[in-house]
């Protein structure tokens, strides 16, 4: 079982590659959720020059994505305020994928579609003409919005918005959209399907191993602090676990792989979050070096041997110590990982060049 | 007189106020920073400071809800400083602040609290 889940993130890695930043998200969508994933979008469109075209654009069609999401979805659970959805957001190649997959009344299928497929048809100007007869119609939907928001989206991405739809029950149907947003406006160089191949894909596996949410992309503090701010958020929902250990040790392994980071200007990375029946798995992987490698191996063997009480003697020794390291933590970060981890600490290498390293490491809480 | 020092609290750092005309030093927050080093280094110079000319009664009151491992070592080296007013009869205590449904917080302290020869006082909110 959680050797699977090993080889599963190194295979997400491989397939994110070229991805500056991979963000995906599953559960209840709250005002924090929505605001932590526009925060931490905008973070890194803001760094990429290749993207300096749309940087304002980004965080709007994100705003309208969630609000689109907020209006037609359903909630999954009747205790629920919010809609709960998949919701991908993907910078890759210069482009900003946008998916969400998200339940509504099959009752709206026809009237989304035809929506859909109008903004879709539509040139230029027309949208315009269309958003502006929108915009001065009083006859406001009862769902609000009367259709601007996915003309908005339509405007502003210059492209065709992938969508589908697939029945979840007799009530309820999957909405699947996708956008893309790129730098470069003509729409000639295809369309978002491939994101929301890869979001359909990732329902589907994430269907058989819980993911709350998996992150790829730059750990540095400005990265990090808006995802713990969404996981903070997502774990709250489930309020039987929510646990002050689980985001220290959280904090503790996103922020172990800046310090192990082979490039200290990129410190790219990858982790996930996934739910089992008495716990969470947080699995976290980065590329290091050989060096690195080994030096951790020697490091989680050793505390893997040590109980309880010889984990405690040596937190207390090495903090007794007063050796800094100049990578800061001086191993008290790890030591603290094995005291809270539920079970032994578990982690793998897979090669990927000759002095480069993927390492995967799991915890349980 | 040692310039009072006060940092303003960010997201991942906490409050702190350190006011050397009256022994009060409070901490409030989160200490999280990736960077530990830049955040604590001047905390750590202004109480080595500090130490060479205390108040009479020195009182740290901690109140931090969250912690990672960079900031407890910080943490624990600046204590030690302070253990030396106790060696030169001076009179310090730490305020160790923590709700009590946390038991994590409380446990970190108890275990501060045994490593030093400072005095703790244990405080559940």
């Amino acid at each position: 079982m959680g050797r699977a889940r090993v080889r599963a993130l190194f295979d997400f890695y491989r397939e994110l590659e070229r991805d500056r930043l991979s963000l995906i998200f599953n559960g209840e969508v709250t005002d924090e959720i929505t605001d932590g994933i526009i925060r931490i979008t905008d973070y890194n469109v803001n760094n990429m020059e290749e993207l300096a075209k749309m940087r304002k654009r980004v965080s709007f069609i994100l705003l309208e994505c969630f609000q689109n999401l907020v209006r037609h979805g359903k909630p999954e659970k009747g205790i629920q305020e919010h809609p709960s959805a998949l919701f991908a957001t993907r910078l890759v190649d210069g482009s900003n994928y946008v998916s969400s997959i998200n339940l509504i009344d099959v009752s709206e299928i026809d009237r989304l579609k035809e929506k859909l497929l109008q903004v879709n048809t539509l040139e230029k100007d027309k949208l315009k003409a269309l958003y502006l007869e929108v915009l001065n119609n009083s006859d406001i939907s009862s769902k609000g919005g009367a259709g601007l928001g996915l003309i908005e989206i339509a405007r502003r991405t210059g492209r065709p918005l992938g969508f589908d739809f697939e029945s979840h029950n007799d009530n309820l149907s999957n909405f699947y959209l996708s956008i893309k947003l790129t730098g470069n406006e003509d729409g000639t160089d295809g369309g978002a399907e491939e994101s929301l191949r890869f979001t359909k894909e990732f329902d589907k596996t994430e269907k058989d191993s819980d993911i709350l949410m998996m992150y790829k992309g730059d750990f540095g503090k400005d990265s990090i602090m808006p995802i713990i701010q969404i996981i903070e958020e997502r774990i709250k929902a489930d309020q039987e676990s929510a646990n002050k250990a689980f985001f220290l040790i959280l904090v503790e392994l996103l922020q172990n792989v800046s310090r192990h980071a082979i490039d200290s200007v990129q410190r790219d990375g990858i982790f996930s979050i996934s739910q089992e029946q008495d716990g969470y798995i947080i699995a976290v992987g980065n590329v290091v070096d050989g060096l690195t490698k080994d030096e951790l191996v020697q490091r989680i063997d050793n505390l893997n041997a040590l109980d309880i009480d010889g984990l405690k003697q040596l937190y207390k020794q090495t903090l007794r110590d007063g050796s800094f390291s100049d990578k800061g933590g001086a191993g008290l970060g790890l030591i603290e990982i094995a005291r809270k981890s539920r079970e032994k600490l578990s982690y793998s290498f897979d090669a990927v060049d000759d002095d480069k390293f993927f390492f995967t490491f799991n915890v349980k809480f | 007189m040692l310039q009072r020092l006060q940092l303003d609290a960010t997201e991942d750092t906490p409050i702190v106020d350190f006011d050397a005309s009256t022994g009060l030093l409070s901490v409030i927050g989160r200490a999280l920073p990736e960077d530990a080093h830049s955040f604590f280094s001047p905390i750590q110079i202004w109480v080595q400071d500090y130490v060479r000319s205390p108040a009479e009664n020195t009182v740290i009151d901690l109140r931090i809800d969250y912690f990672n491992s960079a900031a407890t070592r910080y943490i624990f080296n600046i204590l030690l400083e302070f253990e030396k007013l106790t060696e030169d009869g001076k009179n310090v205590r730490v305020i160790w602040n923590f709700s009590k449904a946390d038991e994590m917080i409380a446990a970190k302290g108890e275990e501060l609290e045994s490593m030093l020869d400072i005095q703790f006082e244990m405080r559940p909110f």
